[in-house]
């Protein structure tokens, strides 16, 4: 009996030992959870500050950029102490441009991968998506907006309160939001197309040749040729002429001297 | 969206609130008699640049109205109520101007008046200064040869 008696406060012993080990063991496993969530908690505020910090830096960056492109038609820049620039096309230019294009045009036509917009269109019908109602629903759309908007400034004008105008504004903002998503969901399907295809390499062609170092006092091409250009592997020069380029020729063969 | 089509849409997006800016609306103001001064090229412009000069034309009457007490300050509170004004603002101006037009096409053909019952008038200046024409000459000659 005596023995059984020792034996079962043994065991209660042990029990609280092990429950008292358990309980450090637990504590001392928690804590670096514990640690490791504190620490996640600073290093996500850590993160969203960089985020912030690299928004504010990204929109300093837009602002200066957009200053530089308003002040003047070309935009200067430097890499390793070398001085770049990208301009605005010349007319000669935009001609030489324009024959690149038709020929591009022409070239792209003989390709039976190739398909042009309205053989596209077709096929999607095929598939029952219909293009052109999606050019008829913008239009609707607009129309609906147009005078929405004739209504708010008629509101605007006449001095009516503002609470009053708010659904207006709504219903236009509404509106907007549907003609962006239906001409996005438009650009996306016709990205593909053979006009397409050939006015992104008119623009990479416009980029090609507006796209000059300093050279002593002279401003020279930094591509001897276009295919020089389309061969050079990608880097912080190509990433800035494109990018200043681009700003640069904006619609450059619709834009008005 | 592209690397470069990003930056440009970025760019167009801000100057916007460039062209709004007290700074560039005062800019304009001293340069509009001139002409576009407030770029470094003359000439050759580019579609950034024009926008942007569309954009400080835009404000500038915003702001002109602001002032004579046309408008609600607060306009300027929204975008869309800025676009909204602006296109009610320029479709009263094309209506007004056709009116006119109309009115002074009456003014200046009073026989052309789409109203029958209207009495037709002549003015003698009219008269006086105006030439023969050929048709009506050579109708004339044929009846003087009967």
């Amino acid at each position: 009996m005596n023995e059984d008696k020792k034996i079962e406060e043994a065991v209660e012993v042990a029990e609280v030992v092990t429950e008292e080990k358990v309980a450090e063991k637990v504590e001392v496993a928690e804590k670096p959870v514990e640690d490791a969530v504190d620490k996640a908690a600073v290093e996500l505020s850590d993160a969203e500050v960089n985020k912030e910090v690299l928004k504010m830096l990204d929109e300093s960056e837009t602002l200066a950029l957009a200053g530089a492109a308003i002040e003047n038609n070309e935009l200067e820049f430097e890499i390793d102490g070398q001085l770049y620039r990208t301009r605005k096309a010349s007319y000669a230019e935009k001609q030489k441009a324009n024959n690149f294009r038709m020929k591009k045009f022409t070239h792209l036509l003989k390709d039976a991968d190739c398909l042009l917009e309205k053989d596209l269109k077709k096929l999607y019908k095929d598939r029952g998506i219909n293009l052109d109602n999606m050019d008829k629903e913008i239009r609707e759309l607009t129309k609906q907006q147009q005078n929405l908007m004739l209504e708010l400034g008629k509101g605007i004008k006449a001095k009516r309160a503002k609470p009053e105008l708010e659904k207006y504004k709504e219903e236009i903002i509404n509106i907007t939001n549907s003609i962006q998503g239906v001409a996005l969901e438009k650009q996306q399907l016709l990205e593909f197309s053979l006009e397409n295809r050939v006015l992104m390499e008119l623009y990479s062609y416009l980029i090609w040749m507006v796209s000059e170092k300093k050279v002593g006092d002279k401003w020279e091409n930094i591509w001897a040729t276009y295919d020089d250009f389309l061969n050079t592997k990608p880097g912080k020069l190509l990433t800035e002429v494109t990018q200043k380029g681009a700003i640069v020729i904006a619609e450059e063969l619709q834009a008005t001297n | 969206m592209t690397l470069n089509n990003l930056a440009l849409f970025k760019v167009l997006n801000v100057i916007r609130s460039m062209a709004k800016s007290a700074k560039y609306q005062l800019l304009y103001s001293q340069y509009k008699p001139a002409g576009t001064g407030i770029y470094k090229n003359k000439t050759d412009y580019t579609k950034i640049q024009l926008d942007f000069l569309r954009y400080l034309i835009f404000y500038s009457n915003i702001n002109t109205d602001i002032y004579m007490d046309e408008v609600p300050e607060w306009v300027l509170e929204d975008e869309v109520y800025e676009d909204a004004y602006s296109y009610y603002r320029s479709k009263e101006r094309k209506k007004i101007q056709k009116e006119r037009i109309e009115a002074n096409k009456k003014h200046m053909n009073p026989n052309k008046s789409k109203d029958k019952n209207m009495p037709r008038t002549v003015s003698n200046t009219h008269v006086v200064f105006s030439k023969p024409k050929l048709r009506s000459l050579s109708k004339t000659k044929k009846s003087s040869r009967r």
